[in-house]
């Protein structure tokens, strides 16, 4: 967030600069494999999507893997195995993830086990959302935040992100990530604006408090390093750190969201 | 075979000051018009070839000789040389002032400047700069910038576009020891690196040592830069002073007493946010952006022996958004008080007490329940003591000590009162002490051979109190130990040999080598492309050990056309210990565990300069170049094998070129070409989620496009006597205004999101400015 203002001075500078596409040689990489997958507390269909990286710029879709076996295994519990539904994608229909359970999802492919662990914490509720104007600075135009207000809990350390979709389209791209952890604010009551985006008169904005673990917290902290509003600031960008321990990249996360909706007004 | 010589060397300074009947001649070497003190002006004996003398950096000077009658020529390069003959038989104080020409001395005045002095110095691996010799290269923004001009010279390289901060031989931004008057300066940059802190105004002598660095400065791992202000003028009272597009500055300089004591007040300001009030924009209009700087300096002779200074620095940048919904200010903060003492004719004593100070405040409060801000900061104390001897004309000793307190404020947040939100944080200052002694002599063998050696033993005591962690490999905290005041956490001390050598061949040609050791027990911690503000400074600690750097360095020198022409050739080789680099995703602002952030290595770099110059005539100026890598190895970091440092720029060349067309009339221009930073670019790309992510697999393994500029200036001297002078500067940044990446970046193509793009930012295009320069 500091970083943010920081380069609002940097902005007076950029509005003398001019910015063009260059023809820039990029190295092909070998394929690695991405492993992506959500838990979200409750009964709900759980899926995996398992890919390669493909070259950078290369307009096609990435290689698909289907011929994984993919098991996921709550602490204490069986492991179950997901089955594959073409597109490099895995599911297990109507699958309960409960409170204070870790989760543990384990992927064999291409001849090699990645493990990845993740625990379902306590639902925060929210407790409001409410729209305010913004006047533009620097040629920006005018535009309303999403204020979101919840009780944080006592216990140290939370770490969340923020999720939310814009007249029911999930904004889910790199510049809408937005994390919030509670480090200065433990146990306050917290009111702070959805920074990552402006909103219009009319739009319907639904917030989900998606409430997580340290592990990825850190995942989508470095993803935001290189592909969300933080990319380009560092001296030296690297792969996320991901919570799979044999080289896969992506991640497996469990998450508690609550929710809440509004018109802005 | 080094015993030996030591052995020798040390017999011969003794052997020396043993003779009979030898008379000490000392003094001040001034400038004629002001009454600066000259740094480096030398005395010789006509009678004696090789015999002489530089004055030390408050202008004084002692030598020794057998009684008899001599010739003594003062010389100092730019200036008309002044000869005597006197008749030495009881000590002798002679005060000297040198005339830059066109002046009427009483005495026999003759043409011949002290131009091979790059030839006959022992010293090598240093770039000096004349504040006034700088005026007509052209700048950005019109704002003379001593650091941007050192940043054309071999060996150093600029931070980036604009940027004030500078790489010397390999090194890192922070392994430059930055001094004002004795003073470290923390933060030498203004608004995110486009100016330096220094007002060239206020400046007398600038000098970078890149290597053979004297025992007398330690601290820094790369160079040091010492910056000298003005005294001010001891003759008469003078206004001097410019008016730019971007800032302003006026310097008034007086005597207190004439030729006893005098002053020199110099500020400059920027009014770039003056024309935000003009804006039809009300945030724009509620905005402030600013810096000053303040320099200051009075000195007085109290006796015949004695003398003091007080000089100090203050700037500070100063950001406002929207009535300071969003403010942000930092700063330095400097003072040196000192005293020089003259206990005999042949041993000269300075004392300084210096303070110096960096911090900076962010506070942000958009919304009244969330009001907050954030400070931090590091603060010196240092008490040091220097002695200049001045045995025999064949010896220069210099011995002396030094201790300093830091204290390091990493960070605090405070809350407004109507914040409801935030928690009041402050993570513990920090204490260390930092001592030096040293001592060196730079020595003349015989006619053709002179050596400079020094020892400097350096230490370094991080002290209570505090919560001090220890960590595991990953980062993590294993343990958390009290300390109490002043109790002793962590101790490092190290010897750092320094010695550097010339061998002259002919009259116009010399071969040095030199060979130095400095250990750094402070480090910033930066992790974003540019340089910032929020930057902190830590110590050495537990888990921290000092970097440690080894230097060789070998140079051939030569002169051509009767000292019209100077050239050298270095090369050199630098081992660099302890490096210091992030964890993926490190955070720095407002960690108290930032130490686990780290991760240690090392490195190394070597390259090749070459300079040429020419420096009389129409035409003046010089080619620099540059052929250098620097590189690290950190076992976190690229699987542990070596990578390209950011700055491992392969060639590096300036050019600039100074042409009087007419008496009037200056034309300037400067080209510099360089190869791209070191970049880590993608070499594929996944999605996760809906999120395009890149896929690296190597630090550093891309470059930037080359990097080249060309800029152009007029000067116009609408007026010039001897007291009065008025011009006007014309300058042309980026002359063909070359689109140098500042910034590479990559997205998706706009109309095909499964298409991906890469995109530069170039900070300026062609940037034209304009200056009045003024001085009565």
């Amino acid at each position: 967030m500091m970083k943010k203002y920081i380069y609002l001075i940097a902005l007076l500078f950029v509005i003398v600069s001019c910015e063009k596409v260059i023809d820039l040689d990029l190295n092909d990489a070998n394929p690695q494999l991405v492993i992506v997958s959500q838990l979200w507390e409750g009964t709900n269909d759980f899926e995996v999507a398992i890919t390669e990286t493909t070259s950078y710029y290369t307009p096609e879709e990435p290689n698909q893997i289907n011929n994984a076996l993919v098991t996921i295994q709550e602490e204490g519990g069986d492991a179950i195995v997901l089955e594959n539904i073409g597109d490099g994608k895995y599911v297990a229909l109507d699958y309960t993830a409960t409170e204070g359970k870790t989760y543990t999802l384990s992927v064999e492919a291409n001849g090699v086990t990645n493990k990845a662990s993740s625990t379902m914490l306590t639902n925060v509720p929210l407790d409001d959302v409410a729209s305010e104007f913004v006047p533009g600075m620097f040629g920006q135009d005018d535009g309303y935040f999403v204020f979101l207000s919840f009780q944080d809990i006592p216990v140290e350390n939370n770490y969340w992100r923020i999720f939310y979709k814009l007249n029911g389209e999930d904004q889910d791209k790199g510049e809408n990530l937005f994390l919030f952890e509670d480090s200065s604010t433990n146990g306050s009551y917290l009111v702070f604006p959805i920074w990552t985006q402006l909103f219009d008169l009319g739009d319907e904005v639904e917030v989900t408090l998606g409430h997580m673990d340290q592990s990825m917290y850190e995942y989508f902290l470095t993803l935001d390093g290189i592909a969300g509003q933080s990319a380009g600031q560092s001296a030296a960008p690297a792969n996320p750190n991901t919570n799979w321990d044999n080289g896969a990249l992506g991640y497996f996360g469990a998450f508690n969201g609550s929710t809440a909706s509004i018109i802005v007004e | 075979m080094i015993k030996k010589i030591f052995l020798s060397a040390l017999c011969s300074i003794f052997y020396m000051s043993m003779m009979a009947q030898t008379f000490t001649i000392s003094g001040n070497i001034k400038d004629l018009s002001t009454g600066e003190d000259l740094i480096g002006a030398t005395l010789s004996v006509k009678e004696a070839p090789g015999v002489g003398v530089a004055s030390n950096a408050y202008g004084f000077y002692s030598l020794t000789l057998e009684a008899g009658d001599y010739t003594l020529v003062y010389e100092f390069l730019g200036y008309e040389s002044y000869e005597e003959a006197i008749q030495l038989n009881a000590n002798l104080t002679k005060n000297v002032e040198l005339g830059v020409g066109g002046l009427e001395i009483e005495t026999v005045v003759v043409k011949a400047e002290k131009e091979d002095e790059n030839i006959s110095n022992t010293k090598m691996s240093v770039n000096k700069l004349n504040p006034k010799e700088i005026e007509a290269i052209p700048v950005i923004f019109g704002e003379r910038d001593i650091v941007k001009t050192l940043q054309l010279t071999p060996g150093v390289k600029s931070a980036g576009e604009g940027n004030s901060g500078f790489y010397v031989r390999g090194g890192g931004i922070d392994q430059n020891l930055i001094l004002l008057d004795e003073a470290p300066v923390y933060n030498a940059s203004h608004l995110l690196g486009f100016f330096s802190v220094f007002n060239s105004d206020a400046l007398k002598d600038v000098t970078l040592y890149k290597g053979g660095i004297p025992a007398e400065f330690g601290g820094r791992a790369s160079s040091v830069l010492d910056i000298k202000m003005k005294e001010g003028n001891k003759k008469h009272f003078s206004v001097s002073g410019g008016i730019g597009l971007i800032s302003s500055r006026l310097t008034v300089e007086s005597p207190i007493v004439k030729e006893k004591g005098s002053f020199i007040v110099s500020a400059r300001r920027t009014y770039a946010d003056q024309f935000l009030r003009f804006s039809k924009n009300e945030t724009a209009k509620n905005s402030t952006l600013y810096f000053y700087d303040l320099n200051a300096k009075a000195n007085y002779q109290l006796t015949e022996k004695d003398r003091v200074f007080l000089s100090g620095y203050f700037g500070r940048d100063n950001f406002g958004f929207n009535n300071n919904q969003f403010g942000f200010d930092w700063g330095n903060g400097t003072g040196t008080l000192r005293w020089n003492h003259l206990i005999n004719e042949k041993l000269f004593s300075n004392t300084s007490a210096i303070y110096s100070n960096y911090n900076y405040k962010l506070n942000i409060s958009f919304d009244e329940s969330a009001g907050f801000s954030i400070a931090s900061g590091i603060q010196d104390w240092n008490l040091k003591q220097d002695f200049s001897w001045f045995p025999n004309p064949n010896n220069t000793i210099k011995f002396g000590f030094n201790g300093l307190l830091h204290t390091f404020k990493p960070g605090t947040l405070e809350v407004s009162e109507t914040n409801t939100q935030f928690i009041p944080d402050t993570i513990q200052a920090q204490k260390a002490i930092e001592g030096a002694i040293y001592i060196q002599n730079e020595q003349k063998i015989n006619d053709k051979l002179s050596i400079f050696y020094g020892l400097r033993y350096s230490m370094f005591n991080q002290v209570g109190p505090g919560d001090i962690n220890s960590y595991d490999s990953e980062g993590n905290i294993t343990e958390t130990v009290s300390y109490d005041d002043w109790e002793s956490v962590k101790y490092y001390g190290g010897l750092e040999p320094r010695f550097s050598m010339k061998y002259q061949i002919d009259d116009v040609s010399s071969v040095k080598a030199s060979y130095n050791r400095i250990n750094q027990y402070l480090h910033l911690l930066s992790n974003s492309a540019t340089t910032t503000p929020t930057d902190i400074w830590i110590p050495s600690s537990k888990n921290v050990k000092p970097q440690i750097a080894d230097q060789v360095a070998l140079g051939y020198f030569r002169n051509f056309a009767d000292n019209n022409y100077e050239f050298y050739i270095e090369g050199y080789y630098k081992d660099l210990q302890n490096q210091i680099d992030y964890r993926n995703g490190a955070d720095l602002v407002l960690n108290s565990a930032v130490e686990g952030e780290l991760v240690f290595g090392d490195g190394y770099a070597y390259g090749a300069e070459v300079y040429l110059k020419k420096r009389k005539g129409d035409l003046t100026g010089w080619i620099s170049y540059t052929l250098g890598r620097t590189l690290r190895t950190f076992p976190d970091i690229n699987n542990g094998r070596e990578f390209p440092a950011r700055q491992d720029r392969i060639h590096d060349v300036a050019i600039v070129g100074i042409y009087k067309l007419a008496p009037k009339w200056t034309l300037s221009g400067t080209f510099v070409f360089y190869t791209g930073d070191a970049a880590t670019f993608p070499s594929g790309k996944y999605n996760v989620g809906g999120i395009d992510v890149p896929y690296f697999t190597e630090r550093n393994g891309y470059r930037f496009p080359d990097y080249h500029r060309l800029d152009l200036g007029v000067t116009w001297i609408r007026k010039k006597t001897e007291r009065k002078e008025s011009s006007w500067n014309l300058s042309v940044y980026n002359a063909y205004a070359r689109e140098n990446a500042y910034t590479i970046s990559f997205r998706e193509v706009e109309d095909d999101p499964n298409q991906n793009e890469a995109v530069q930012l170039a900070l300026f295009k062609i940037i034209p400015s304009i200056s009045y320069n003024f001085k009565f």
